[in-house]
């Protein structure tokens, strides 16, 4: 059974489908979610709200559409709204204007995890390139299902691509030294 | 890629494809699974609002009737059965269409049932002939949060979605004891209706209480009364059960 298929089985109440399409899905929305908050407790928040608004919302979801981008597009839209409610984390040009902003030796000492220490990286971009960078360069989706997840043109996505890697490279560059 | 600068950025890039190691922990993983599988959901309907319209639409033209039709102000003091309640209703309708997600959604149909309940006990005391359509109005409120509480207690533990299940929960708990307070001062008439709203509440203290994951056991309104066996008339003039102070 193909995805539009357990879509569709999904869509009029087929809890066992939709669990398939969990399966099918769940690593890459956590590592979305992984990149875009601030914890692993929050990555597993995001995970759960994803899914359970998704299953709520399946009679709306459109099976022309990529089950996966409609599940990053309510990623999103999660990890906006915890964004919003938050104190935001500073913006690379703010990380860059106000080095005593970025973390100090013991915290980075501290985190002894790549990805976490890149993730630390990533909050410091601003939203639009922190997708970007996940979406693109971790993982691999093209440029146009960024456009359509962000709602953004596919110019503008290309042209972020270059900024966002390099404000990423040097921050991670910072936060080594 | 030409340039030293952009070459260098490209090795960057395919670095990073290397932090795609990142796992679902797989406890995690299951339970939430499991609660997919099990948790009892309210399936959406397609999207629909006011009229039929978009949510945003809808807000725009609610909000111009009540500028143009000088109603603003009537509007929002209007009580259950006035004609300018039902543009009350729409504009409320439109605010719960606007909810970010179901958490802001229940906080906005939770203080919403508040203002019907506070409607209820105003008709009560002015204009008992109005107390069935404000009854009614309450019930409708409550049964809103009800629908809208079984899905946000089937969204798994959060700090926020345990929040508003709290604030539910307490809600719920305040308009019992005030609905029972009401039935000692309303006919027999009325009682069956305020059985009913105390019945709903019931059911939205209870799975506020008991959603999975929360802390405690639940706990039930003070002094909750039993449920009504009686139909509103034909009772010989008895007291509804449960309902203090009722000779």
């Amino acid at each position: 059974m193909d995805e539009q298929d357990l879509a569709r089985r999904a869509s009029s109440g087929d809890r066992r489908a939709f669990a398939a399409l969990y399966d099918l899905h769940v690593g890459a929305v956590y590592r979305y979610a992984f990149y875009r908050v601030r914890t692993d407790a929050e990555a597993e928040d995001v995970t759960s709200e994803v899914f359970q608004r998704a299953l709520v919302a399946m009679p709306r979801y459109e099976p022309r559409r990529p089950f996966l981008a409609f599940l990053y597009t309510i990623a999103r839209n999660i990890v906006t709204d915890r964004l919003r409610r938050q104190r935001p984390e500073a913006s690379f040009e703010d990380a860059i204007a106000h080095p005593s902003d970025a973390p100090g030796p013991e915290e980075i000492a501290a985190s002894m995890d790549d990805a976490r220490r890149l993730r630390r990286a990533i909050a410091r971009l601003t939203p639009l390139q922190q997708e970007v960078v996940v979406l693109r360069f971790i993982e691999e989706r093209s440029v146009k299902e960024i456009a359509q997840i962000t709602d953004k043109p596919e110019s503008t996505i290309r042209g972020l691509q270059m900024r966002a890697l390099a404000a990423l490279r040097d921050l991670l560059g910072e936060m080594r030294s | 890629m030409s340039t030293p600068e952009e070459r260098e950025l490209s090795e960057f890039a395919s670095e990073l494809t290397r932090y795609r190691v990142v796992r679902v922990p797989p406890e995690f993983r299951s339970r939430l699974r499991a609660s997919l599988l099990a948790a009892p959901v309210v399936l959406e309907s397609p999207r629909r609002s006011l009229f039929g319209l978009r949510p945003i639409v809808a807000a725009v033209l609610v909000l111009a009737l009540l500028a143009t039709a000088g109603g603003g102000v009537a509007a929002a003091s209007s009580l259950p059965g006035d004609p300018a309640f039902a543009l009350k209703r729409a504009a409320e309708d439109v605010q719960v269409a606007l909810s970010p997600d179901d958490i802001s959604r229940l906080d906005a149909l939770v203080t919403q049932s508040a203002r019907r309940l506070v409607d209820l006990e105003t008709l009560a005391a002015r204009r008992s002939s109005a107390v069935p359509t404000a009854t009614d109005e309450y019930v409708a409120a409550s049964s809103r949060v009800e629908t809208v509480l079984t899905r946000v207690a089937a969204l798994a533990p959060s700090s926020g979605r345990d929040a508003a299940l709290a604030r539910a929960e307490g809600a719920s708990t305040d308009h019992v004891a005030r609905l029972q307070a009401l039935a000692t001062r309303l006919p027999d008439a009325a009682q069956h209706g305020i059985q009913r709203a105390i019945e709903v509440q019931q059911t939205v203290h209870g799975k506020s209480a008991d959603a999975p994951g929360r802390r405690g056991a639940p706990v039930a309104p003070t002094s909750a009364p039993a449920r009504p066996t009686a139909a509103p008339s034909g009772r010989g003039g008895g007291p509804p059960s449960g309902v203090p102070g009722r000779p």
